[in-house]
Order: structure tokens, then sequence, then C-alpha cells
């Protein structure tokens, strides 16, 4: 069931009005929200919801073991446990195909040919947020940072709450966990924010991203050769802005709906594509993966405090991780590996010229050095396959053909979705409020008459959001 | 420094909004609303979605409420120059232009092994791909560029995801196919789908349940039908059939499926049923995700099972290709 729907639309209706009439039964209502997330996860394939339920449970019951034991070196030993669990579904489940296939190759190319019979193993949608939820719970309570829940309904809910659950925001547990504690507030809904976001969002995806997927980056990187050089340019240049559009409008749709039924879910996207740097980016981009990174991989790694070399070698650590958290493809670890690699350059560079000591122009140079080498990182995370990433290098060299796939309207979408970039968020903060400001009927019709506009300029059938094969 | 302020909702000023706001998606698109509910797979859900939807449709329509909306579509596609609506479902909603009558399945008439079809005229070969999802990417877009690759021929290709045969109510192929063959001559049409069909057929107020005996007979003669077509007035007909599929459900289905394709093409000395099992499959011509091309292991089918990755999609597309350029003997430049 995917958001810009009427399926999703109904369904999300009918979530509405159950849940706040159940409110002054907590615990129904709960109940409540997580069969329906159940059956929004069921909708792809009910199989699955079962993996979902072992991976609460286990985690659930991991906390309360944690949460029992004093002993040191058992917390340590039931920590292992907890993270082997959630790794262990994640790496069966997204990897096996790629680490056996990969290590047969290498056999292969050493002259061994093993007889293994490969499983067949299909990947269940959102299993890398889903996963990476538990262990943040786990660990969390792990560092005595968060208390066990004693409710498993809460964890349930926590795991499974639809909103994100196949793309996230990957909501922490000391973020979302507490907001269970009582009935949410049916007095205090953020309502005009959640609306403005909710439009936004399905704008973003609906028209931007799905008509640059389909009109200028799907053709090309289908077969890059046959391109021209500013074709292939105006073709990266949509893909950056097709995956920001497309996982930006999941993030805050997603938001927006959780506001809705009375639940905050933290900013995912702060505008990326103005950041200077590659630090910076990363501050805006994904929020909650890099800071989950941060907090899970990176620090206990030593972060920066364990030596220069030490510090570039996590960096490179993180971003490989990063890389095949995306995807089990090499392509996606090469896009890690690029990122890593930019990332230690520029903190090479940084420590020896600080940016406080560079002039102010400069922010220009980093803003567009930035969103280069990101779009140029990005053509092996759009690539299925090294060949065709190398085929969109060689098309890139090729400028003496014409640029013939900007079509007016394209055109108009890669400028406004770079152009969003830009708006001063106050701007938005005042869109916000004008839109509060009308009256409760004209806040309706307004969007009413969005979704109508909606149904009048999205294209037939919606392509699913690019995040939900992570 | 000034902040602005954000307005708190009670849940009651929430629903009014959503109310009003539905009631307005109602008033000015009931028809989308009634073509979401035709979509639907057949059961209870459509039948309630529809109960609902098709009368509020018809009196909206009646009133001219829809006229805005599809004038502004309308007006919307041709500035931005977006064909058939753009995107992936294309739905086009025209009742099936071919008569219903389920019809028994002939007798086996052995393959012919030369495939028939009328002189090829001095010029470069034109190819038609069409097809569902499977003719959509991986192996549409990579035959797609294969062919177009080659000096001596031309390519047209149009793939619609979920389409296929017994829902001409969602996606109508006797139509379309059969206006794309006017539009232009072709000298070959290739052609993949049928793994969306496992689905109940209703006509003429009746409802077959896949499965029946009333629903092989409905959708043979479907079958045989749109080969006769696509042979008749596309020079030559090439059935791909449906790949072996993991789940064994389905691919017990689909290979029922691809019988009555192949049964269809033996009747025409112009059609030819081509088996992909033999290039996609194992030793056996059954179901495998993996393939060992030139000393490498190869995933060749996408995770849910049934669809192609862009290897399989490449290895299937040069097999095809080939086949084409031997029987079409495409002009030197």
């Amino acid at each position: 069931m995917l958001f810009p729907t009427i399926q999703f639309g109904v369904f999300f209706l009918i979530v509405f009005v159950g849940s706040w009439a159940l409110r002054s039964r907590h615990t129904a209502h709960k109940w409540f929200l997580i069969a329906a997330s159940y059956y929004f996860y069921g909708c792809w394939d009910w199989r699955f919801t079962a993996l979902l339920a072992f991976c609460s449970v286990s985690n659930y019951l991991g906390g309360r073991w944690l949460a029992a034991t004093e002993h040191p070196g058992r917390r340590k030993a039931i920590l292992l446990v907890g993270l082997l669990a959630n790794g262990g579904v994640l790496g069966f489940f997204k990897y096996y195909g790629f680490f056996v296939s990969s290590a047969l190759n290498v056999f292969a190319a050493m002259g061994w040919r093993p007889n293994v019979t490969l499983l067949e193993v299909v990947l269940p949608v959102g299993i890398s947020f889903f996963t990476f939820q538990g262990i943040s719970y786990f660990v969390d309570v792990y560092r005595r940072q968060l208390e066990a829940s004693k409710s498993l309904a809460d964890i349930l809910l926590y795991i499974s709450f639809f909103p994100q659950l196949v793309a996230g925001p990957i909501v922490r547990a000391s973020t979302f966990l507490p907001q269970l504690q009582k009935p949410p507030d049916p007095n205090t809904i953020e309502g005009s924010r959640a609306l403005t976001l909710i439009m936004g969002g399905l704008i973003k995806k609906t028209v931007v991203a799905n008509y640059i997927g389909t009109e200028l980056v799907d053709p090309f990187f289908q077969s890059p050769s046959d391109y021209s050089g500013p074709d292939s340019l105006f073709a990266i240049y949509g893909w950056a802005v097709q995956v920001y559009c497309d996982f930006s409008a999941y993030s805050d749709i997603a938001i927006g709906v959780a506001e809705l039924l009375g639940y905050r879910f933290p900013h995912n996207f702060n505008q990326p594509y103005r950041a200077s740097s590659l630090r910076e980016y990363w501050r805006r981009w994904h929020i909650s993966l890099s800071t989950w990174l941060r907090d899970y991989i990176y620090y206990p790694l030593g972060g920066s405090r364990a030596g220069r070399l030490r510090t570039y070698v996590n960096l490179y650590l993180v971003f490989l991780f990063g890389g095949l958290w995306h995807g089990a493809d090499w392509t996606f670890v090469m896009w890690g590996l690029v990122h890593g690699t930019g990332l230690c350059v520029e903190r090479f560079v940084r420590r020896r010229m600080p940016a406080r000591e560079w002039p102010r122009w400069t922010y220009i140079i980093g803003l567009l050095a930035t969103f280069h080498f990101v779009c140029v990182a990005r053509i092996f995370f759009r690539s299925p396959s090294f060949d065709i990433a190398l085929q969109c290098f060689r098309s890139l060299g090729a400028w003496s053909e014409p640029l013939t796939m900007a079509t007016p309207f394209v055109v108009v979408l890669v400028v406004v979705g770079l152009g969003i970039h830009f708006i001063p968020p106050k701007w938005s903060e005042a869109a916000q409020t004008a839109f509060g400001r009308m009256p409760l009927v004209a806040q309706g019709a307004a969007l009413g008459l969005f979704l109508v506009l909606l149904s009048v300029m999205a294209p037939e059938g919606v392509a699913p959001f690019i995040y939900f094969q992570f | 420094m000034e902040s602005t302020q954000v307005r708190r909702y009670t849940v009651r000023e929430v629903t009014i909004i959503l109310g009003v706001a539905s009631a307005v998606v109602v008033l000015l698109d009931a028809a989308g609303l009634r073509d979401w509910a035709s979509g639907l797979e057949l059961g209870p859900e459509r039948q309630v979605a529809l109960a609902i939807t098709e009368p509020i449709a018809a009196i909206q329509g009646r009133a001219g409420l829809q006229r805005p909306h599809d004038l502004a579509r309308e007006w919307f596609l041709s500035a931005v120059h977006i064909e058939h609506g753009g995107g992936w479902d294309t739905q086009e909603l025209q009742s099936p232009v071919w008569a219903e009558e389920p019809a028994a399945p002939t007798a086996d008439s052995a393959q012919p092994e030369e495939l028939a079809g009328p002189p090829l005229p001095p010029r470069p070969r034109r190819v038609l791909l069409i097809g569902d999802s499977l003719m959509g990417w991986g192996l549409g877009t990579s035959l797609e560029r294969l062919i177009a690759q080659h000096p001596g021929m031309e390519v047209k290709r149009h793939a619609v995801v979920s389409s296929g045969l017994t829902r001409p109510d969602f996606f109508d192929w006797f139509d379309l196919a059969s206006g794309l063959l006017d539009e232009q001559e072709y000298d070959a049409v290739v052609c993949i789908m049928g793994g969306n069909d496992i689905q109940a057929i209703s006509t003429e107020g009746r409802v077959y349940r896949h499965g029946t005996d009333e629903w092989y007979r409905a959708y043979a003669h479907r079958a045989r039908s749109f080969v006769t077509l696509l042979a008749s007035k596309g020079g030559r007909a090439y059935w791909l059939s449906l790949p072996p599929m993991r789940d064994k459900r389905f691919h017990e289905n689909t290979r029922r499926i691809n019988a009555m394709f192949e049964e269809g093409c033996r009747q025409r000395p112009s059609a030819k049923y081509v088996d992909t099992g033999q290039w996609i499959g194992n030793e056996d011509g059954e179901y495998t995700s993996y393939l060992v091309l030139e000393g490498r292991q190869r995933q060749v089918r996408a995770s849910d099972g049934i669809h192609l990755t862009t290897a399989g999609g490449e290895i299937l597309a040069s097999r095809v290709y080939d086949m084409l350029v031997k029987d079409l003997e495409p002009p030197s430049p």
C-alpha cells in the first residue's frame, strides 16, 4: 500500500477515526494501531508480518533480559545475542544472495567450483528500517539510556508503526516510546504543519519525482551510452532531484500522518543540496540514518577521538556499512567508499585550513563542489552494474552531441526540485501559519482541491518509493 | 526574534478538514474514485468499492462536475507532451472491441518449423515490442536497446504494468495493439504477458472464476484471438512464454497460460511460440535465480521470483534478438 494512493487514503481515514475514537482506552488504542500497522505491512506480503512480530518480540524479551541482568559480562553477552538476532535477520534476508554469490565467484576465479544450491530468499520490504530500530532500542537499553519497556504492545507498535515502517525515518525508541506512556493529546495536533507536509510530500513524489523518473532518469540509466554529454549531465542532475523528492516525500508524509494520529517524528531532511561541505550534507540528508550510523557505529568505533588515522578508518567503515545498508551490491559499496573518501579528504583539508578562515564566497564553491560530488557518487547508487556506471561516465565526456532530453516540463521540474533547497525556512513556516489561519472549511476545501489538482497532474499509477527496496 | 505561531488543532477540527476535503474530491473527481475501484482485484472489496463509487460517479458525471477535472488533465498532458498519461499503470477504461464467445480449444497441430510471413520489404525491419511489466524493464529495455543499435532495424516498445488479457476493463490490449498495428506497418511483433491473468474473467454480466473450465475456455479464446490479431496485422508474431516462476502454484498457473498461447501460435503459420525457460531456467528449464555465465554467478531473477533482473533481461534479450536477426534478415545500411 503506497502513500499516494486512494487505497491508503481510505485506510488512513479509517485508522484516524478508529484510533481517536479509542483514545480513552489506551491499551485498546495501541492494539488498534498495531493491527492497522500489520494490515498495512501485510498488504505487501502477509508472510512477513510473522517476521515483523518475531523481531519485535525478540527485542522485547531481550530488553527485559537486559533489564534483569546487572553483571557487565552477561549484559555484554546479551547485547551480542541481540545484535546477532537483529543483524542475522537483516543479513539473511538482504545479503545472503550477495555474499554467497560473491564468494562463489571468488572461488571460481581460484579454480574451485563448489556445488552449492543457492536458496531463494525474498527481501521483505522495509527490513533495513525496522531492524535498525530494533538495534537502536536494544543498544539504548544496554547503555542504560532507555529503560526496557515492560509493555509488549509498546515494542510491537514502536517497530511496526505504519507511517515509518517501510522507509523511515528511523525513529529512535527514546523518541517514540515515551509518547506511548499516555494517550495522545487530542487538542494539540499541529494540523497545519502535518497537512502542509503531506501536501508537499505528495506533490514532490507524484509529480516531480515520478515524471523526472519516467521522462529522464529511467531512459538514461537503461542505456547511458545512447546519450550525449549534455543529456547525461542533465539526467544525473535529474536523478539527484528525483531521489531527494522521492525519499523526502516519504519522510514528510510519514511525519505528517503520524502527527495527525498524535505522534511526533523527527525531521529527516533539511534542504541537503544547500550544504557547502560533505559533512554538512550528511547532517541534512537522511538525518535519521546519519545519526544512527554515528551513534551506533562511528562512536563505538572510537569516532574522532582515537587518533587521526583511526578516525579516517572509522569514517571509511561507517560509509562502507552505509553503502551496504542501501543495497546488497558492489555498486552500493562503491558509493559508500566514494563518500568515505570524500569525507576523509575534506577532513584532512579542513584540519589544515579551518573553515572560519575562508572568505564568504567560498560557500558557493563549496556548495557546487559538494552537489557535484554527491551527483557523481550517486551514479553508482543508481546504476544496476559497474558497466552501466562506466557508460555514464563515458557519456559525460561526449560533448559534441546536443542536449535532447531537456523538454521544458522536465527542466521546470528539475529547477523546482533544486530551487526548493534555497527557500528560506521561514517561508514554509509562514505558509503553514497562513494555512492555519483560514477557516476550517476553507482548509478542507483547499486540501480537497489540492488532491484533485494532484490527480490532474499525476502520472497514471504510482511507482514504489525508491527507498522501499532498502 | 519573533517566531511564527504554530496552530494547534483538536481532533474535531482535523476531522472537519478531512471530511470537507473528501467531499471536494468526491464532488470533483468521482470518476477517479470509480476507476480506482474498478482497478481493484475481483472480490468483495472491489464489489463494495464499486457499489459506492459507481452511483456517485454516475450522478456527478450527469451533473457535469467531472468535466473540469477531465479538461484540466487533457490540457495538462498535452501542455507537457506526456503520452498516454505517462507513468506505470495506464488505465484506459474502454469496453472491449472484440466479441466474447467462449470456445473449446481446438486439437493440437504441429508448430511449423519455418515462420511464415509476408515478404520483407526493402527497408529497415520494424519491430514492435509489447507486454506487461516483463516487457517494461529488464527484458524490454535490453531488447529495445539491442534492436535500436542495429542499423537495419527499428523498434517501438509499449509496456503496461499489471496488464493482461483477463481485465480489458483495466487495460484493453486488443484495442491498443490493433491501434498500434494500424498506425504503422511492422515486420514483427514480440509479446510477453499473461502473468497478471490469474484472476477471474468478468464478461457480459458473467464472472468465470480462475481455474474453472469456463475460465480456460474464455481465456483460450482470448489468447487465440490476440495471437491472431498480432500475426495477421503485425507480419510475424513472436510469443515469448512466461519464464518459469519460483512459486510452484503460480508456476503451474503460468504454465497453463503458456500452453494456451502455444496452442494459439500453432494455428497461425506466422506466429512463433518461444519457450523462454530454455534460456532463463536451469538445465531442465525450471526456475532458478542464478545462472553461471562465463564462469560467473549472475542473479537473473528479481527478489519476487517473477520478474527478471537487469542481467536476466540482457540474457533473454540477446537470445530473442539473435532470433529476430536470423528470421528478419535486416538489410545492411
